[in-house]
């Protein structure tokens, strides 16, 4: 008998075996509830031994991918990291927005007016940089202004000191709000008007914007209360001693909505009716 | 038995004896006297091992039916048997006798030696029986206790019958 024939009758024989063995299981277990019992439950254990063992095995092979999608999420926690860190070491007068609401480009004030009726600055970012008209600008201070016009690289803003511009801003004690104004004389205060005589303000109270604009967003404070005064009986005027100080202006931001567009298209439809 | 009726005969009559044991003779739960793995020892030696376990497995599944026992249980110990029985016989006995493709018979080999194959055959055969039969329910000690006094009884049975059968086969 040659090597490989006595190889393949070993082979057959344990096969033959095994599978005469488990023809008896078979027949045992379908005849006795006790054997059926112990034999079909010692069958299960050794099933679970096996999956258990092979489960550990899937685990071990797929450690590659696990680790691979753990380094991405590293990479991505860790680009949140920075920027946090970036936020952080920001300038007293930067500003933050951590909801996503609004897109912040942080500029600088390359030249400004102050002593005339209608003041302007002009920055350093344009429409390369994402610039557009009616952007706001603002510093953690208060607001500074509106884009006017932009050009590749630059963009002309009218200054908050502008005896022609007004935004909405809010008591942030009560959340009254009214328009806010500066009067064309001191850079360093305002005026709230058409205040509801029933606002509660008093003299230290804090203003701050309301949000009811679609150019600044809210709480972006703005300065305090120094004087209150009734007009003609209807509503209160009241007198802002403004946080930012437009002299050493420097550093900007220039917010934009992200889903201004999608507003703005609200906004038409509704008139269009 | 160098004739065929002559073996088939001597099965016939092996089967019957285990009949008449299985139905009529208890000797307590130790005990289970069984002629089964002499019926399956003495199959010609020349055959091919897969068709020893073949006849191995229906000479045990007839007997599970006559015995009315459960079915498989005497197959699968028989099979069992019949798969280690060609390596037991070259434990225990020369080439020069398994050559001849007779089983040797006590006056061949001694009867120490034929005891020894009786024995080891027995163990491996009540060793899967048991194993089947108490499926874990029993303690090992009388598992242990069962198979001892199952392989003596049956060696002494063996003996006995093997003897007998010797003579027939002279």
């Amino acid at each position: 008998m040659t090597g490989r024939s006595a190889f393949a009758r070993i082979v057959v024989s344990v096969l033959v075996f095994i599978a005469l063995e488990i023809l008896c299981l078979a027949m045992i277990t379908n005849s006795s509830v006790v054997q059926r019992y112990r034999i079909v439950g010692a069958i299960r254990e050794a099933q679970s031994y096996i999956w258990e063992k092979s489960g550990n095995i899937r685990t071990y092979f797929s450690l590659s991918k696990e680790n691979e999608a753990l380094l991405q999420e590293n990479e991505s926690l860790r680009q949140r990291l920075g920027l946090y860190e970036a936020m952080a070491a920001m300038p007293d007068d930067a500003f933050r927005d951590l909801d996503g609401v609004y897109n912040y480009t942080s500029a600088e004030v390359i030249k400004s007016t102050r002593g005339k009726q209608h003041n302007y600055l002009l920055i350093n970012k344009g429409s390369r940089q994402g610039i557009a008209e009616n952007m706001g600008v603002v510093t953690s201070n208060g607001v500074v202004g509106i884009v006017d016009a932009v050009s590749d690289n630059y963009a002309y803003v009218i200054s908050f000191l502008n005896t022609e511009r007004s935004i909405s801003a809010r008591l942030t004690k009560s959340n009254h709000f009214g328009l806010l104004r500066w009067e064309g004389v001191n850079p360093h205060k305002a005026t709230l008007t058409e205040m509801s005589l029933y606002c509660g303000a008093a003299v230290g109270d804090s203003v701050a914007t309301s949000g009811h604009s679609n150019i600044f967003p809210a709480d972006i404070p703005i300065g305090v209360i120094s004087q209150v005064k009734t007009v003609s009986g209807l509503y209160l005027s009241l007198d802002i001693d403004l946080f930012q100080d437009f002299s050493s202006l420097r550093h900007v931001y220039v917010v934009a909505r992200n889903d201004l567009e999608e507003i703005e298209a609200l906004e038409e439809k509704e008139e269009q009716k | 038995m160098k004739n065929r009726l002559g073996y088939i005969l001597f099965y016939v009559i092996l089967l019957l004896i285990q009949v008449v044991l299985s139905d009529f003779v208890n000797i307590g739960p130790y005990i289970y006297l069984c002629c089964l793995p002499l019926l399956v020892l003495y199959l010609p030696l020349d055959q091919h091992p897969v068709v020893s376990m073949l006849l191995a497995f229906l000479l045990g599944l007839t007997v599970d039916i006559l015995c009315d026992g459960i079915p498989g249980l005497n197959a699968a110990a028989a099979v069992a048997l019949a798969a280690v029985r060609r390596p037991l016989y070259s434990a225990f006995f020369t080439r020069d006798s398994l050559d001849r493709a007779l089983i040797p018979t006590i006056q061949e080999v001694g009867i120490l030696r034929h005891a020894n194959l009786i024995f080891s055959s027995l163990a491996v055969y009540f060793i899967v029986y048991i194993c089947l039969d108490a499926v874990g329910m029993e303690s090992l000690t009388t598992t242990l206790l069962r198979l001892a006094l199952s392989c003596i009884a049956n060696l002494v049975l063996i003996l006995a019958l093997d003897f007998f059968m010797l003579n027939t086969r002279e």
